[in-house]
């Protein structure tokens, strides 16, 4: 038996770019998944996305596409999880590899994630960028991402000495 | 029913970001600002071309294990600085720095040091005498006030609206008021301070009992205690009651004078003079009290009924009628001092001070490095004063700050 046929959505980014995706994998999306759900009609309408470009998009609906059918975090899980999951910056294989991109990609994905609500897909940005920041210098952290030292010379020493007293956990 | 890019069309149409954000018309996961109206949304000047603070905050997340790293992290910026003392100092104590390299740094030993007015004026205890520091004026250097060799322990206490600083020299209790120790108010001629009469052994300890403030010291066979009633020590003085051995220390609890003896402590009832003794309990592993005890007897405060009994190894609470009840608190670490903060105590050993919550027996906060303790202080100002490599910290609690 023939396996029922997708809906198809068509989105429209910001540089009039239009991608048509099945349904199911643009519900890795929480925010789209809501507003579809709330409109029962038929739309041929694209839904428009002025802040995401065909690009970054582009890389969204790859990791949507790998990912689909993977269940959804429910609100529950999802807190349970929540500790386990701030604790490690362990990455899938393929997550890496997709990942793999430069810095200003890596930054866009990551506030497209943000925006269309897809967790995982943000988790995985927010773990790269970590991995980054592990073993570098203030200086270099802020070379890293642009970051103006708002600290004085002498603040600077103080947090210095006083984080010297963080205890060992 | 309205179509569906009507529907997103109407939630892109109020912006939720600034004019100029890359989520301007957006809906985000983290919500940026949390809490703010979205009208009063920003993003934290120190990030330009980046992620907004929300969303640093999220990856920061993932290096709370890390510490290292979130050390290198708390001195990006500000704003990052906030997220990461969350998981830097997850227990309720952090210290904060009351000296830095910007301010004077002594060359000499620092013996003793207390605060005065918040943080404003310290008074340091050196092999020389007693310096006075503004510490609103951090490159100022300390000035020395009073040349009075070798001043090993040193208080600064307000009683009816005059401060007097308390000190011990040698075997010599001094105390003088506040003003005649400093430098910024002239004075034609400085009266000497006065001095208590009967010399002691070790540390005294300062305290209240009904409403004025005392000093209990011992010396080789008694032990005293002094109420201040002016701002002398003139004609004041009780002996409570003289050991067959040597106390090792007396501290002032609940209106009691306790004592702590090698083998036992007492604790005498100052109205009526009824004195009890306790034993260490039968009832406990013997190791555990093999340990002789400290040269310092404490009384907790909040108004508590228990008395804490502190030993190098371990400490015990004491009831009403002085027996020991539940376990012992022991130490990860051979205690050589110990200072109070409300509900905690800070236990000071050669290698580590460590922080122990009195009522949360499995909370505590090690330390590693090598502390002196200059004061334990139980006042309003919540600090407690040490030195480390020269410079002089206070603790503060971080529930405070945040509520």
């Amino acid at each position: 038996m023939a396996a029922p046929a997708t809906q198809q959505i068509k989105i429209r980014c910001n540089d009039e770019k239009e991608f048509t995706v099945d349904r199911d994998v643009l519900e890795r999306s929480v925010l789209i998944k809501n507003m579809l759900e709330d409109v029962t009609e038929q739309q041929d309408a694209p839904i428009p996305l002025p802040n995401v470009s065909g690009p970054v998009m582009a890389k969204v609906l790859e990791y949507c596409t790998h990912h689909r059918g993977e269940p959804l975090p429910s609100a529950d899980t999802e807190q349970s999880q929540d500790e386990t999951r701030k604790r490690t910056t362990d990455i899938s294989e393929w997550d890496q590899k997709f990942i793999t991109v430069d810095q200003e990609m890596l930054f866009e994905i990551i506030l497209a994630a943000n925006y269309l609500d897809i967790k995982s897909l943000l988790d995985v940005g927010c773990k790269t960028v970590a991995n980054m920041i592990k073993g570098k210098t203030p200086e270099e952290i802020r070379k890293l991402f642009n970051i103006v030292n708002d600290f004085t010379p002498e603040e600077e020493a103080q947090i210095k000495k006083e984080n010297e007293w963080a205890e060992d956990r | 029913m309205p179509s569906l890019g009507t529907k997103v069309k109407g939630l892109l149409a109020k912006p939720r970001l600034p004019t100029g954000s890359l989520f301007n018309g957006l809906i985000p996961l983290v919500h940026l600002n949390g809490g703010h109206k979205p009208d009063e949304l920003r993003i934290p000047s120190c990030i330009s071309d980046g992620l907004p603070q929300e969303l640093y905050e999220c990856i920061l997340h993932f290096l709370q294990d890390d510490k290292q790293t979130l050390q290198a992290c708390s001195v990006v910026c500000h704003a990052w600085r906030h997220v990461c003392d969350k998981w830097l100092f997850t227990q309720p104590l952090r210290p904060y720095c009351l000296t830095s390299q910007s301010g004077y740094k002594f060359n000499e030993p620092l013996r003793c040091a207390a605060i005065h007015d918040g943080t404003k004026t310290m008074l340091y205890g050196t092999a020389k005498g007693i310096y006075f520091r503004d510490m609103t004026k951090p490159k100022q250097a300390p000035c020395l006030v009073l040349r009075k060799g070798d001043v090993q322990q040193l208080d600064i206490a307000d009683r009816s609206g005059c401060t007097i600083v308390i000190w011990r020299s040698g075997q010599r209790i001094y105390m003088t008021p506040i003003q005649h120790l400093d430098p910024r108010i002239r004075a034609k001629s400085r009266p000497d301070p006065s001095r208590w009469e009967r010399s002691c052994d070790g540390h005294y300890s300062l305290g209240t009992i009904n409403g004025s403030l005392c000093i209990a010291a011992v010396n080789s066979k008694q032990r005293f205690l002094v109420e201040i009633k002016r701002n002398s020590f003139a004609g004041n003085v009780t002996v409570i009651s003289t050991f067959g051995t040597t106390p090792l220390g007396a501290s002032i609890a609940h209106g009691q004078v306790i004592t702590a003896l090698p083998t036992m402590f007492s604790s005498t009832d100052v109205k009526t003079k009824m004195i009890t003794m306790t034993r260490r309990p039968t009832n406990t592993p013997p190791g555990v009290y093999s340990a002789r005890p400290l040269t310092t007897a404490a009384g907790i405060q909040n108004n508590s009924p228990y008395t804490l009994a502190c030993y190098k190894e371990f400490a015990m609470f004491l009831n009403e009628q002085k027996v020991a009840c539940g376990q012992p608190i022991t130490w990860s670490y051979i205690a050589q001092r110990v200072a109070f903060q409300d509900n905690y105590i800070f236990v000071f050993s050669t290698t580590h001070l460590e922080i122990r919550h009195l009522f949360k027996r499995d909370f505590k906060q090690v330390i590693a490095g090598k502390f002196h303790l200059l004061n334990g202080t139980q006042d309003a100002n919540k600090v407690v004063l040490m030195r480390e490599n020269g410079y002089i910290f206070g603790f503060k609690l971080v529930k405070q700050e945040l509520e």
